[in-house]
């Protein structure tokens, strides 16, 4: 069953209005695919999954429909908020948290094509001293994209996507068309192949967790069985950071919600049992 | 000195290419690709072309754009996401392709060995006399069936 | 939101114009540095909120409409975005030297720009119907 074109304009006019991104017709086929894991979870069909939205008109799932219809490619900084939080709020309360001598550690999962991990690694740059051992390590499911990840070079069109001027001139240099980033960079992270329905990568505890945008694809069991295994790898009082349209709340309750600014994050406030 | 100056890929000047057609023409999708052979005489071709100069060494290099004068009516029409039925005035047409011409060249001369000054886009009826100048590159390409080709002329 | 577009296509100055009306914004177009600075000097204080500035123009360019507006108290607020093909990291240097707060490479999608903003925090916050 495809898409009507009610279902089609509406979801056009969400996406444009919260992006600015323009799906002129003839994109069905992308919001097609790209809804169906949202609408799968629901169990029903794309064009039925977008009338029930239509109606209920939570803010999250509109902004679910948006995240899958934008997440081509990936960005620096990306959402802005939480990177903010990052400086303003869970640097400072990590390290302050740590023993003397102790690596703060940072897991960035599904880090995709490295411009999560690489925009932490830019931020603890500039907020930390450079005494302060720092271990960041970046895990997604697709050797293929880690192989990007790792030889930290970028189009103009990956770098135009959210990263500071200021960042690109400091910590990249053009080679041909191409922006390379900085060894400095380079080196303060490591890449390697994980699957979030396993266990967590060695290299913890973890102080800080950035998992984004990937929660929203299952359902409510397999993302309390996520939540609970990562809670173990990581240090009572770790931060979680979810994505804008993801919550702990209702789903493992070992979780504490702590408002920054304009985003949410989460403490882990158990024990590590 | 010589074409040290300006070397530039065939592969280097097509992701550009298509770089800025996917992001400001054909909405993220890479559908302008290279064409094997030469591409003839255009029949009513439109030019568009951009100079980048490097003073110090009186050099600089040309980049040019090419094609028939229907197929930019349709890349304007793309570019200011005009409907089909959207008349193209010549003006629109010439800034639109004009444009087109500054962002490829503009992108191509980051890669120059020697830092370079862009001149604003001309636009004309026929290419210009390549005079003293030598020809580096002429990418033939393919855009929704339309032949358009890009050339990098070394400029004496 | 206010928003001047300055560059000397109208194709790019439609480009742009066209993805900060679709996030909120009114804008003000500009074919030159100095149009650019005529329409400042127009509005009242505190009128723009950004300006997207391309860097080659005839009349005057981007550069020296930038060095000009960050010369000028009363245009303080006013947040700097070049918009331009010039990519040389050099480029962008001088461009941040001469006090553009944020740099957008030609081509670029609406999306990058809309990123942009955000990092800038100039993201008008929308309202879902």
């Amino acid at each position: 069953m495809s898409l009507t074109a009610e279902s089609f304009t509406f979801v056009a006019d969400l996406v444009r209005k919260r992006s600015a991104i323009h799906l002129a017709p003839g994109k069905e086929y992308l919001v097609e695919s790209r809804l169906m894991p949202l609408a799968r979870r629901c169990g029903v069909t794309v064009d039925d999954y977008v009338r029930r939205q239509r109606v209920a008109a939570n803010p999250l799932e509109f902004e679910l429909i948006v995240e899958a219809l934008t997440t081509n490619e990936t960005s620096w900084f990306r959402d802005a908020l939480p990177f903010q939080a990052l400086t303003e709020h869970i640097l400072p309360q990590a390290v302050g948290a740590l023993t003397a001598g102790v690596p703060l550690r940072i897991w960035s999962a599904a880090c995709s094509t490295g411009q999560e991990p690489y925009s932490i690694a830019m931020t603890v740059l500039e907020q930390l001293r450079a005494s302060r051992r720092v271990e960041i390590i970046a895990t997604d499911l697709s050797g293929e994209v880690l192989d990007k990840a790792g030889r930290g070079v970028y189009s103009q069109l990956e770098i135009n996507r959210g990263l500071p001027a200021r960042f690109l001139v400091k910590h990249f240099t053009k080679r041909g068309a191409e922006w390379a980033i900085a060894d400095e960079l380079r080196s303060m992270v490591r890449f390697s192949k994980h699957n979030l329905l396993t266990a967590p990568p060695i290299g913890g505890p973890y102080d800080i967790v950035f998992l984004r945008n990937v929660l929203i694809y299952f359902d409510v069991e397999v993302k309390r069985d996520i939540l609970r295994r990562l809670r173990k790898s990581m240090r009572p009082g770790g931060f979680l950071v979810l994505g804008a349209a993801e919550t702990t709340v209702g789903i493992d309750d070992a979780w504490t919600r702590v408002q920054v600014g304009r985003s949410s994050i989460y403490q882990n406030s158990g024990s590590s049992a | 000195m010589s074409t040290a100056l300006v070397v530039v890929a065939k592969d280097q000047i097509l992701a550009i290419t298509q770089d800025v057609f996917a992001a400001m023409i054909d909405g993220g999708e890479v559908l302008i690709t290279e064409r094997a052979g030469a591409a003839g005489e255009f029949v009513d071709p439109v030019c568009a072309w951009v100079d980048m100069t490097v003073a110090a060494l009186g050099l600089g290099a040309r980049a040019v754009v090419r094609t028939e004068t229907a197929a930019a009516h349709e890349l304007t029409r793309a570019l200011l996401m005009m409907d089909a039925s959207e008349f193209v005035g010549p003006e629109d047409l010439a800034d639109a392709f004009g444009e087109l011409a500054n962002v490829v060249g503009g992108n191509v001369k980051s890669l120059l060995a020697a830092p370079a000054v862009l001149s604003l886009p001309t636009v004309a009826a026929h290419a210009p006399e390549l005079g003293a100048g030598q020809f580096l590159q002429d990418l033939t390409l393919d855009w929704r069936g339309h032949i358009l080709v890009v050339s990098l002329w070394m400029l004496g | 939101m206010k928003a001047l577009v300055i560059d000397d296509s109208r194709t790019m100055r439609r480009i742009v114009s066209s993805v900060l009306k679709d996030l909120g914004y009114d804008t003000v177009e500009a074919g030159d540095g100095q149009q650019a600075l005529d329409a400042l000097a127009a509005a009242g204080d505190g009128d723009f909120d950004l300006a997207c500035i391309d860097w080659n123009m005839p009349v005057m360019d981007g550069l020296t409409f930038v060095t000009k507006v960050r010369a000028n108290r009363a245009w303080r607020g006013i947040t700097l975005m070049m918009v331009t093909t010039e990519s040389e990291h050099g480029q962008i240097v001088r461009a941040l030297a001469a006090g553009a707060h944020e740099y957008l490479i030609k081509p670029f999608t609406p999306d990058a720009l809309r990123d942009k903003l955000e990092l800038l925090g100039l993201l008008p916050i929308e309202e879902l119907a």
